[in-house]
């Protein structure tokens, strides 16, 4: 924030009975454009900064946020009755230390972005999507840079610039009762995103699902694309890693480390140092800096991840895996970039009377305690004669941990799904109508 | 510059958790954000930025004003007119939640506890928010208006165990107003517990089309995700709806009223004026079945041939103003609850909610229900879990059968192209001839 020391803010805590303080920073300047059928409806501009204190006062730790310099001392305040009041332990900040460094995080181009280049950009995306018979139905492009800066009064000080693309495109095919629609997206560390195959790809496979024929219903060998397996594991594996549902036994993780939970061939692990990684960086959101976590290696489940405080807890350390979505949430753990290795020589992992599923609805449906969901796809496929033919409406029932113990097969195509790094499963469901 | 708007938004925060009687996720958070719409020579700009001095609002309008001179390729087409609106009109607490200490709330949260946790319940979590929004609005037409208000809530969680055998059930009451909001969840709580625990001895049904009554929870879900989202403006406009061009027609059965209405006094979904500076009214959206109008801003309106309605809402101050429902309700019918039940006779009766998706461009839905009865000869019978609904939009609306007399409404969240804005869903009990049910069996 202009004229404020941040170090000002540290001895301010102190001075009003905090052992120790911790101020996180951030401002982010950003361009958009939205897209509404064959136009542009808005182009953006959009500026934010703001400031999240945490306290530790007797063992505990409070938290408190501003966008408002005049409500710094009320925030102080506000933080340090929290950490009285609060049962979250905490007996310090991290310290100083030295970080990785991690590659194309940051784009110069981005910084200098002007919004006529989103709106050509987004031009480009319109009229890849505007084929025969298809069209868009909406979009949007954005472009943000962030500057991020952590103290705390262990002597840590870091931050750093980091910059974020995104685009995403819906086309639709066909007309009224008969329609059919799909979507492509991408995210990218740079400025450096094919908006035309996002258009040309969201039209494409909206043409490809018009329609469709039933299949036999019952216990089928599914595969799942690395968007349709991203929006499970993140309604299922991802709430079940988390380590304030292990702590309190509301999850079944906890029986299951150093269990076999999948195939030989299955490992994964969150990576923070992962070049271009959307969530990659030397340092977490509280300062600790990145390393790579094997979560599940050669089938075997290894550990879940940890922040200061859920790690310190078990007496562990932590795995550098703070994450704020902004700088008015205390950091809270979540994987930075979780990447399922790829194993297949073979990019096409598909064979005759598989179903192929690209996108889900209704994941966030799913029991995160016993791993069960139910989600429905209007974008799926069974193979016959080697090729794709698309199925009218299905539902999937399964459960995350009998899916992954009932892996298949496992892709090659990997693909960023915002923090997530997956390629395609082949696994058991039930298929249903 | 044709048209402008500047809406300056404060929002001032509070949440604290209690997570099997331990405080947790205790914050507070004051945002102060001003933004601009800009319309220069047909084409839209939008900015953001903080509002702290006054210099901003200068910035922000220019921003706006620069952002829309790139816009070479704009969607716009037309405004309908709106008179200017000005005033105050503040919605005062009955007991404002900064009159209450953060121990007062945590003891609140320890009643909730303690009761919620029964039978074979082994965690409960119950999390409380404020927050005291105020709203100024003003735009190159004249208007000039501001509101303050207060949005209270308590969400409340219980897990029971049995084995591997783990069951959630859930309850919320959010609404527009203070501590009075909390009056009664005690008791629901004290059935969350309950519920938890009868479901660890549930079975899951056979899946099939068949014969349903929705509660008013469920049905209050469908009538938000399936219709609702349907009849705004914007997805009509872009040709994303199975209702387009529908409007007039008779589309369910002549027994459903659907209203939305963000003057309802207390409720989630309610605000005196929204982000587009157009005054809360009451919209009705199926008159007797047919389809009266459409939810839209000045501009969805002017597409759709329709009258603006106050639907117009952003998330927060930096995100672009989206159509979106406000408190959405099914209308009561005639029957008693008894007689809704007698009509099914054989079938199922489904409970709660734990969200669903809908695709309003194909009118297909998918909902999970917290759980079922099974419907044995009018009489509600065995408990069943892990159950879901689904269908077609349309052929559902049709194949209402009957209602009950009594509307209730809950209190949710509604998440479109990734803003979340509070809502309200009502309905009374709703018989269903036809239904797709979906089980683990």
């Amino acid at each position: 924030m202009n004229g404020i020391d941040l170090r000002d803010i540290l001895e301010k805590c102190e001075e009003f009975g905090a052992d120790s303080a911790e101020v996180y920073a951030k401002s982010i300047y950003s361009l958009g454009v939205e897209i509404e059928k064959n136009n542009i409806k808005y182009v953006e501009s959009k500026e934010s900064e703001g400031i999240g204190i945490r306290v530790i006062s007797g063992g505990t730790v409070g938290f408190a946020s501003t966008s408002d310099p005049n409500q710094l001392t009320r925030c102080i305040k506000d933080s340090l009755e929290h950490s009285r009041m609060s049962s979250e332990e905490l007996k310090s900040f991290p310290c100083k230390s030295s970080y990785p460094e991690v590659s194309g995080i940051n784009d110069q181009n981005v910084w200098d972005m002007q919004p006529r280049n989103l709106v050509e950009g987004a031009e480009s995306m319109i009229c890849a999507a505007s084929q025969e018979d298809t069209y868009p139905i909406s979009g949007s492009i954005s472009a943000s840079a962030s500057d991020v800066r952590i103290l705390n009064s262990s002597g840590l000080d870091v931050g750093g610039k980091e910059t974020l693309v995104g685009a995403n495109m819906e086309a639709s095919f066909g007309s009224d009762q008969d329609k059919s629609s799909s979507f492509e997206f991408d995210i990218s560390r740079a400025y450096d995103i094919d908006f035309e195959y996002i258009g040309k790809k969201a039209a494409k496979m909206a043409k490809k699902s018009r329609g469709g024929s039933k299949t036999s219903l019952g216990c089928r060998d599914v595969i799942l694309s690395p968007i349709a397996l991203g929006s499970i594991l993140g309604a299922t594996l991802i709430p079940a890693m988390d380590p304030d549902e292990v702590w309190r036994r509301r999850s079944k993780i906890p029986d299951l480390i150093s269990e076999k939970i999948g195939p030989e061939d299955l490992n994964i692990a969150d990576n923070g140092l992962l070049p271009k990684g959307v969530n990659s960086r030397g340092f977490d959101d509280e300062g600790v800096p990145s390393t790579k976590n094997p979560v599940v290696k050669n089938g075997i489940m290894k550990d879940i991840l940890y922040d200061c405080r859920t790690a310190e807890r078990e007496g562990k350390e932590s795995t550098s895996n703070a994450v704020r979505s902004s700088y008015s949430t205390p950091p809270s753990t979540s994987p930075r970039n979780l990447v399922i290795e790829p194993v297949s020589s073979t990019k096409n992992i598909q064979d005759e009377e598989d179903i192929y599923v690209r996108t889900v609805l209704g994941a966030h449906t799913a029991n995160s305690v016993t791993g069960d969901f139910s989600v429905a796809s209007r974008e799926s496929f069974e193979i016959e004669d080697g090729k794709q033919k698309p199925l009218s409406g299905i539902m999937l029932y399964g459960n995350l941990y009998e899916m992954l113990s009932d892996i298949k097969e496992i892709g090659n195509d990997t693909r960023k799904i915002d923090n997530f790094v997956l390629p395609s499963v082949k696994t058991s469901l039930e298929v249903s109508n | 510059m044709q048209f402008y708007e500047l809406v300056e938004v404060d929002v001032d925060g509070r949440t604290i958790s209690l997570k099997d009687g331990d405080v947790e996720d205790l914050t507070s958070d004051f945002t102060s954000g001003i933004r601009a719409r800009v319309l220069s020579d047909g084409a839209w700009g939008f900015a953001s930025g903080k509002s702290v001095e006054e210099t901003e609002k200068e910035d922000v309008l220019r921003r706006a004003e620069r952002a829309s001179r790139h816009n070479k390729a704009s969607a716009f087409k037309d405004m309908v007119e709106s008179k200017a609106l000005k005033g105050t009109f503040d919605i005062e607490p009955d007991k404002h939640p900064r009159d209450f200490s953060i121990g007062e709330i945590v003891d609140m949260l320890e009643d909730f506890t303690d009761v919620a946790t029964t039978g074979q319940v082994t965690s409960v979590d119950v999390s409380f928010i404020h927050s005291d929004i105020s709203m100024k609005y003003e735009n190159s037409e004249g208007s000039r208006c501001e509101f303050s208000m207060v949005k209270t809530g308590v969400s409340g969680k219980s897990v029971a165990k049995e084995g591997n055998n783990l069951q959630t059930a859930r309850e919320r009451s959010f609404g527009t107003g203070g501590i009075e909001v909390l009056e009664g969840f005690c008791d629901k709580c004290r059935e969350m517990g309950k519920r938890a625990d009868a479901l660890l001895d549930a079975n899951s049904p056979k899946s099939g089309r068949m014969k349903a009554v929705l509660d008013p929870e469920l049905a209050g879900v469908f009538v938000h995700e399936a219709l609702g989202h349907s009849v705004e403006g914007d997805h009509i406009v872009n040709g994303n709806s199975i209702l387009q061009g529908m409007l007039g027609e008779k589309i369910a059965s002549e027994e459903l009223t659907v209203k939305d209405d963000p003057t309802l006094p207390g409720l989630f979904g309610s605000y005196p004026f929204d982000w587009g500076g157009i005054p809360s009214q009451e919209t009705v959206i199926l008159d007797g079945g047919r389809l009266n109008t459409f939810l839209g801003s000045r501009e969805t309106s002017a597409s759709t041939g329709t009258s603006p309605t106050p639907n117009l809402r952003s998330s927060s101050y930096s995100d672009i103003p989206l159509i979106r429902m406000s408190n959405t309700y099914i209308d009561s019918g005639n029957s008693s609850f008894e007689e809704v039940m007698e009509e099914v006779n054989e079938g199922i009766l489904l409970c709660g909610s734990r969200g669903g998706q809908v695709s309003p461009a194909e009118g297909f839905f998918q909902f999970n229900a917290e759980e079922g009865y099974s419907i044995d000869n009018g009489e509600k019978k065995e408990r069943i879990r892990d159950v879901s609904m689904s269908g077609r939009t349309l052929k559902t609306l049709r194949d209402i059968v009957a209602l009950s007399d009594k509307v209730s409404f809950n209190s949710g969240r509604c998440g479109k192209n990734g803003q979340t804005v509070s809502v309200s869903e009502g309905a009374p009990y709703v018989a269903v001839s036809e239904i797709l049910v979906g089980g683990r069996e």
